[in-house]
């Protein structure tokens, strides 16, 4: 009961999107569908923690952002893109633009940025500036105490596994 | 002027004033995504459809096919207040804005949902509201809220089938205990299969399966009987198709329960109550109305074991409607004149 009142508390208000085939999770929270492959667009009406294929990325409310994973070539590498992000975490490393900016991030926490720039600022408050085509390792676990909404999904799963934590209608089967 | 001048003047201002004359009673379809949606559920008898898309993009394309099928809409209303569409989603054939689905089941506050329809009511004073609760009674009473109260129950095959007509009856209660007992109320009726969604149990234990025709009629009739003003089918996707393709015998026979239902609800909602034209005794339930001169008597089953019909109903003047046969006698035959469970028998009479 208590990681539900937690991961409710965390998924109120959730707007996210896809942009190819099925809305995943409406401003209420409903997951609809998740293909895999698909882009994850995050528009966060309230702060949302998500893990998103073992990463561990805290965007704050009002922050949006664009997540794709591939793992073609066994990379298993988080694509992220957005527009003047403001302290969105990918683990416990802040990253912040002045513009449009993409990067790329490994489960291991090999990030790189692709275009634009990126500000990150670790945990002990250390900044450093990576314009495109600069690499950083940070951390992708959160030592934050919130429970994280997992979003990822692997081949053999379904939608409905991914409902696995939601609460349930009353009138649901029982054993 | 002669008679029949008189007659076709009387029959063109009754038509002309029809739609302010006559209520029309709720019944909606689910979990629309698509015109295409739209379109088969005024073909199939629905006046309403839902859909859980919240991409005002998406609402604003639903509202014109909506429009164009004279159809109304139940949708979420946060995003469009923020996007380019508010101002023309005033003039959207909205039936309810959407407030929260199951606010019950995700611990929403009271205070949460008041803001929600505070901030709803604000920029569309002149549209209702609603929202479902996912059982009849919820501990936090949230019946006080909104135009219009919905109450969802999935009994099927796990659970009594009359307790979806006592969680509409529960969410009754709640209402009047609230002082809103003339808040519509809409039910809203199993039209899937358990087996393609969470359950409590694990998923490689999964029981259910699509309703029969005759568990839907009587989910509906149930519904009204315990005081719903509306219903709700959910819904209208099976296994990711549209239930007119991915179950199409299904989906004929619940179509014919919405034709149905929709004119019972006409005549719910438009005819005189009555006294039935016998008592009917526990555990049948009856109600009778008389609607264009005629009259009408519903009667259920509620229970799960045969039940015996009063014998008042086996005489000529009493016609039995929507079934292979308007004789009562051919219909009862096999069971030996007892109604079976949860069976429903729709009569007319003079």
């Amino acid at each position: 009961m208590l990681k539900k009142i937690l991961i409710f508390s965390m998924f109120l208000f959730l707007g996210v999107t896809s942009s190819i085939a099925d809305i995943i999770v409406d401003a209420e929270g409903k997951i609809q569908k998740y293909p895999n492959g698909s882009t994850l667009n995050v528009s966060a009406a309230k702060n949302l923690y998500i893990e998103y294929y073992g990463v561990k990325i805290f965007v704050p409310k009002g922050e949006k952002i664009s997540l794709r994973f591939s793992d073609k070539d066994e990379d298993n590498m988080i694509y992220c893109s957005g527009d003047k992000f403001n302290n969105i975490k990918i683990g416990d490393t802040a990253l912040s633009s002045e513009g449009k900016t993409s990067f790329a991030v490994s489960q291991d926490g090999d990030l790189k940025v692709e275009k634009g720039s990126l500000i990150i600022k670790d945990n002990e408050e250390n900044v450093a500036i990576l314009s495109q085509g600069n690499s950083h390792k940070i951390e992708t676990d959160s030592s934050s105490s919130d429970s994280f909404i997992s979003l990822s999904e692997s081949s053999s799963e379904s939608y409905e596994q991914i409902q696995k934590d939601l609460v349930l209608s009353p009138s649901a089967p029982r054993n | 002027m002669n008679s029949v001048k008189k007659v076709i003047l009387q029959a063109g201002i009754l038509l002309l004033f029809s739609n302010f004359l006559f209520a029309e009673f709720t019944i909606g379809l689910y979990g629309v995504k698509t015109s295409s949606d739209v379109i088969s559920a005024k073909e199939a008898g629905f006046n309403c459809v839902q859909s859980y898309i919240s991409s005002p993009e998406t609402i604003n394309l639903l509202a014109e096919e909506a429009e164009k099928n004279d159809i109304k809409l139940v949708v979420y209303p946060t995003k469009i207040m923020s996007s380019k569409y508010k101002e023309v989603a005033k003039r959207y054939p909205i039936k309810a804005w959407y407030l929260f689905d199951e606010p019950d089941v995700w611990n929403c506050s009271k205070e949460k949902l008041l803001s929600l329809e505070k901030n709803t009511k604000k920029m569309y004073p002149e549209i209702q509201t609603t929202f479902v609760i996912g059982e009849g009674f919820t501990k936090v009473p949230y019946y006080d809220i909104a135009d219009i109260l919905m109450v969802d129950w999935y009994p099927v095959p796990h659970l009594p089938l009359e307790s979806f007509g006592e969680n509409v009856a529960l969410a009754k209660q709640g209402l009047i205990m609230m002082g809103k007992e003339n808040k519509e109320l809409w039910a809203v009726v199993q039209l899937f299969d358990w087996k393609e969604y969470k359950q409590y149990r694990k998923d490689e234990d999964r029981i259910g399966r699509f309703p029969k025709k005759e568990e839907i009629r009587f989910m509906s009739y149930d519904a009204v009987f315990n005081g719903a003003t509306g219903l709700f089918y959910f819904t209208c996707y099976s296994n990711g198709k549209p239930l007119s393709e991915s179950r199409p015998k299904e989906w004929a026979k619940a179509t014919e329960v919405i034709q149905e239902m929709s004119f019972v609800g006409e005549i719910v909602d438009n005819g005189k109550k009555i006294e039935n034209p016998i008592e009917i005794k526990e555990p049948l339930k009856g109600q009778s109305f008389e609607y264009g001169g005629i009259k009408y008597t519903f009667i259920i089953n509620p229970t799960s074991k045969r039940q015996t019909l009063p014998s008042l109903f086996f005489q000529p003047q009493f016609d039995v409607m929507y079934e292979k046969s308007t004789n009562i006698k051919n219909i009862m035959r096999k069971t030996k004149n007892n109604l079976q469970p949860y069976r429903v028998l729709a009569f007319r009479y003079e």
